[in-house]
């Protein structure tokens, strides 16, 4: 691995989890997606539950790590089934349209209770924010996931992602011998999060390839992506 | 050690103050009101601070400036004194009205980031924002990382911002789900019918290393994650998020603001959480006047919790009388001379419970 020559934070990745759709609203990925989860369960769960609960899977939660989620724009689809339903609203589409549901979707089906778990909303510097807020967290693991959902009418008036994806890094402080390690995310104290608009994009496609991947703002922001030789 | 430096919230009782002297006097701010976007509701228990929504400003934006006037000076939103932004709703009443009207000017204060930005513009905020939203314990988590971020060398003092304020998106979702109907809550009591009462709130807390007479003792977190709107029947989430907070055995002598929305199993587990934690210890709510206030309420209520330390005395548990669940459960308006301190309740959906004891000099 290379070494971060940067005096940053630094947290070590231990596990990664993506899921990317290969096309716009790709019915065979969402049928693939559904097939995950009992009918029942699948019936109830919106296409971001389905998104996070996929990439939560894999990570090591239990109930003393630290969860960090963060997520735009949530639940676009319920949230706009919500608002066509009124004035008759629907009880299952505003239960289901709360933040942080698509990963509370995952948590209560597993019965996986949580000492900390902190759902962040917020804008283009979102990965930063939910990188800081780790360094705050008290658990001995960290988990930090996000996601987004494509919505229909909500996406035409631009308040929605044009996508859909889910991901997930479980990241430890400190690494016993022997551990397997896949990576480090290191990354300096924000400076300003201006222009950050595109740093979440290209974080997930090294993700997904496993390539490494630095990014150095304007303002001073910084981060680091290297993968384990 | 961190400090509370700065409180000031608003309520439809008014700001700080004079909430906490309209509680002491059992004011009850809620009134069943008709709403026009829910064709056959029913009259709901609801407490507004401010008039219906226009199309260029949000409703809620004079009395988030009145909180703003009331801050500390300090260059907030930079490194050394990062905002934690706190809200349940944030702009949800501009899309909802953006669904009906399709007016593209509500786009620009509907969600989070967009909130986030306008505030920057209007307050004069640097960029250090971290936005939560966890349904009703935003405001902890708020609070939670605040601490945590002066406490850790991060900031020198950091602000907690907190507003909810009500749309027919809320009020509709919690009329669906049955937990909002025409009777007035009454938190605590052990009734044949629960049920909540909304509210709009705002707030503001300053944390900081310097000493004041209002420390931080212990914050904590437990998330039961038992099921989306009710909570493990055995009570064990609100125990132990109080197992958490306090000191295993003897405890200092605390009263307690518990999060008493009215809803009666909720508030029979935690009545009785409390009492076998903190036998004796008064228990009150002030959500049967206030409504629930949502992901602000728990800045909301701590602001009205130091507004009633410097009287000395603190509000009972306002809006409606008993039987309730304990003994516990304090009616009226009692001293605060023989405490040492404070515990803060609040509870979310997911069974998300977020605890707060303060101690005062």
């Amino acid at each position: 691995m290379r070494r971060c020559g940067l005096a940053m934070n630094k947290l070590y990745i231990i596990k990664q989890a993506l899921w990317v759709e290969p096309a716009h609203n790709d019915p065979e990925a969402l049928a693939n997606l559904k097939a995950e989860f009992p009918g029942r369960s699948a019936r109830r769960m919106t296409r971001l539950g389905m998104q996070m609960s996929h990439v939560l899977r894999g990570m090591s939660m239990s109930e003393a790590c630290s969860l960090v989620y963060a997520t735009s724009y949530s639940e676009t689809q319920t949230i706009e089934k919500f608002l066509d339903s009124f004035p008759f609203p629907s009880p299952q589409a505003f239960q289901t349209s709360i933040h942080p549901g698509g990963v509370e979707q995952f948590l209560i089906q597993n019965k996986q209770s949580i000492h900390e778990f902190f759902p962040l909303a917020g804008g283009p510097d979102l990965l930063f924010r939910a990188l800081q807020t780790a360094l705050l967290c008290t658990g001995p693991r960290i988990i930090i996931c996000g996601g987004e959902e494509a919505g229909t009418w909500l996406l035409e008036a631009g308040v929605s992602s044009e996508s859909n994806y889910a991901w997930a890094l479980e990241l430890s402080r400190e690494v016993a011998a022997g551990e397997d390690v896949l990576g480090v995310l290191a990354w300096s104290a924000l400076a300003g999060g201006e222009g950050t608009g595109e740093l979440l994009p290209d974080f997930l496609t090294a993700l997904q390839n496993s390539e490494p991947y630095q990014y150095r703002s304007a303002d001073g922001s910084e981060l680091e992506l290297n993968w384990s030789a | 050690m961190v400090f509370i430096q700065h409180t000031a919230c608003c309520t439809a009782l008014g700001d700080a103050r004079e909430s906490a002297e309209s509680l002491r006097a059992g004011r009850v701010a809620l009134q069943l009101k008709s709403v026009p976007a829910l064709e056959h509701a029913e009259q709901l228990p609801l407490a507004y601070i401010a008039d219906e929504t226009s199309a260029d400003r949000p409703k809620w934006m004079p009395y988030l400036q009145q909180l703003a006037d009331t801050l500390p000076d300090a260059p907030w939103g930079t490194a050394r004194f990062p905002i934690f932004l706190t809200s349940s709703n944030y702009g949800i009443d501009q899309l909802y009205a953006f669904s009906k009207d399709r007016d593209p000017q509500r786009l620009e204060w509907s969600m989070p980031h967009a909130v986030t930005s306008q505030l920057r513009a209007a307050f004069g905020w640097g960029p250090q924002i971290t936005v939560l939203s966890h349904a009703c314990v935003t405001g902890q988590l708020g609070l939670i990382l605040a601490e945590r971020a002066i406490r850790e060398g991060q900031a020198e003092a950091a602000l907690v911002f907190s507003f909810d304020f009500l749309s027919p998106f809320v009020i509709g979702g919690f009329n669906a789900l049955k937990i909002l109907n025409g009777e007035m809550p009454a938190p605590y009591r052990d009734g044949e019918v629960g049920s909540i009462g909304l509210g709009e709130g705002a707030g503001a807390v300053v944390l900081s290393a310097s000493p004041s007479n209002l420390k931080i003792q212990q914050q904590a977190l437990f998330n039961e994650m038992f099921h989306f709107t009710s909570n493990a029947p055995d009570g064990s989430g609100f125990d132990r998020v109080l197992e958490a907070c306090l000191p295993a055995g003897d405890c200092p002598k605390l009263w307690v603001k518990g999060h008493g929305t009215g809803t009666l199993e909720a508030g029979a587990l935690e009545a009785r959480s409390v009492d076998a934690r903190l036998k004796g210890a008064p228990l009150v709510s002030w959500k049967g006047s206030l409504g629930h206030t949502l992901g602000s309420c728990a800045v909301v209520e701590l602001a009205i919790a130091v507004e009633s330390l410097k009287t000395g005395i603190a509000p009972g548990n306002v809006g409606g009388a008993g039987p309730y669940f304990t003994d516990s459960v304090a009616p009226d308006a009692f001293s605060l001379a023989p405490y040492d301190g404070a515990l803060l309740l609040s509870n979310a959906f997911g069974g998300a419970h977020a605890a707060m004891w303060i101690s005062y000099e």
